[in-house]
């Protein structure tokens, strides 16, 4: 039995599609051999990358499509994701630090939190626009017991 | 958003019904935490222990119920599943939470002798 090695998904930039299409990514990397605690990292690091499409890129763009590429390395995934959406600013992309948990209560941060676990996640993060899309590119390194 | 309250040993419960708390449903949580804790106990247990995954908005959602409940009460966690762990301890918010293995401990009581 061949295991598969490459998902291309196509969905609608809406909250729920990508709901669904994290379904479709854990069901891939299952049956990819993953076993949960590498599935649960790829999870956390597409889930705040597709999100940012559909809150920051197609925030005001309705019926926008978004493309996921996933391809199974022995010790790494390989993701591509494309959208049509608006330009994704440059500072989005500069280095997060961690958030100030040291806070008053009234203080403590909500939110600047995904692309922290982006960074912390995945490696060699690229993005382009080419064209009317959005290209990021990334990899997730795969823990894989010797 | 399904989720649920109860009152055990002085704490009130709010348990979350859903095996997610994600973009598609931070504010609807939110909504619903600040409806079932208007009032009760100064302490307050989420039981996360159904919730396989959040992602950075479930997580804001949850540093906003905190933020809801005021200094005068308290908002523990209990039974994080390991994904849902992991965020915690990855964005360093585990420091701000007082965080349980399950309900009965972070009640007081022993799991094994509950």
């Amino acid at each position: 039995m061949t295991l598969p090695t490459k998902l291309a998904i196509r969905f609608d930039a809406t909250e729920m599609a990508v709901r669904d299409a994290l379904a479709q990514v854990l069901a891939f990397l299952r049956d990819a051999g993953l076993d949960s605690d590498n599935s649960g990292k790829a999870e956390i690091v597409l889930a705040e990358a597709l999100n940012n499409i559909v809150e920051h890129a197609y925030c005001d763009i309705a019926h926008g499509k978004v493309e996921l590429q996933c391809t199974r390395h022995p010790s790494r995934l390989e993701v591509t994701i494309l959208d049509q959406g608006k330009p994704v600013p440059v500072h989005v992309f500069a280095k997060r630090g961690y958030p100030d948990t040291d806070s008053a209560l009234p203080d403590l941060p909500e939110g600047g939190f995904g692309w922290l676990l982006i960074q912390t996640l995945a490696e060699n993060l690229t993005y382009q626009r080419v064209g009317d899309t959005n290209c990021l590119r990334l990899t997730i390194p795969l823990l894989v017991a010797a | 958003m399904q989720m649920s309250s109860t009152e055990r040993e002085g704490f009130q419960v709010v348990s979350v019904e859903e095996s997610r708390i994600d973009a598609a449903v931070a504010i609807a949580f939110k909504d619903r935490m600040r409806q079932l804790t208007e009032s009760g106990p100064s302490q307050v247990i989420l039981d996360l222990s159904t919730v396989d995954f959040i992602d950075s908005s479930g997580l804001g959602a949850i540093v906003a119920a905190m933020k809801q409940l005021g200094t005068a009460r308290k908002l523990h966690l209990a039974g994080l599943l390991p994904n849902v762990a992991k965020v915690f301890r990855l964005t360093r918010m585990d420091m701000v939470f007082a965080i349980h293995p399950s309900v009965a401990e972070a009640t007081g009581r022993r799991a094994d002798s509950a």
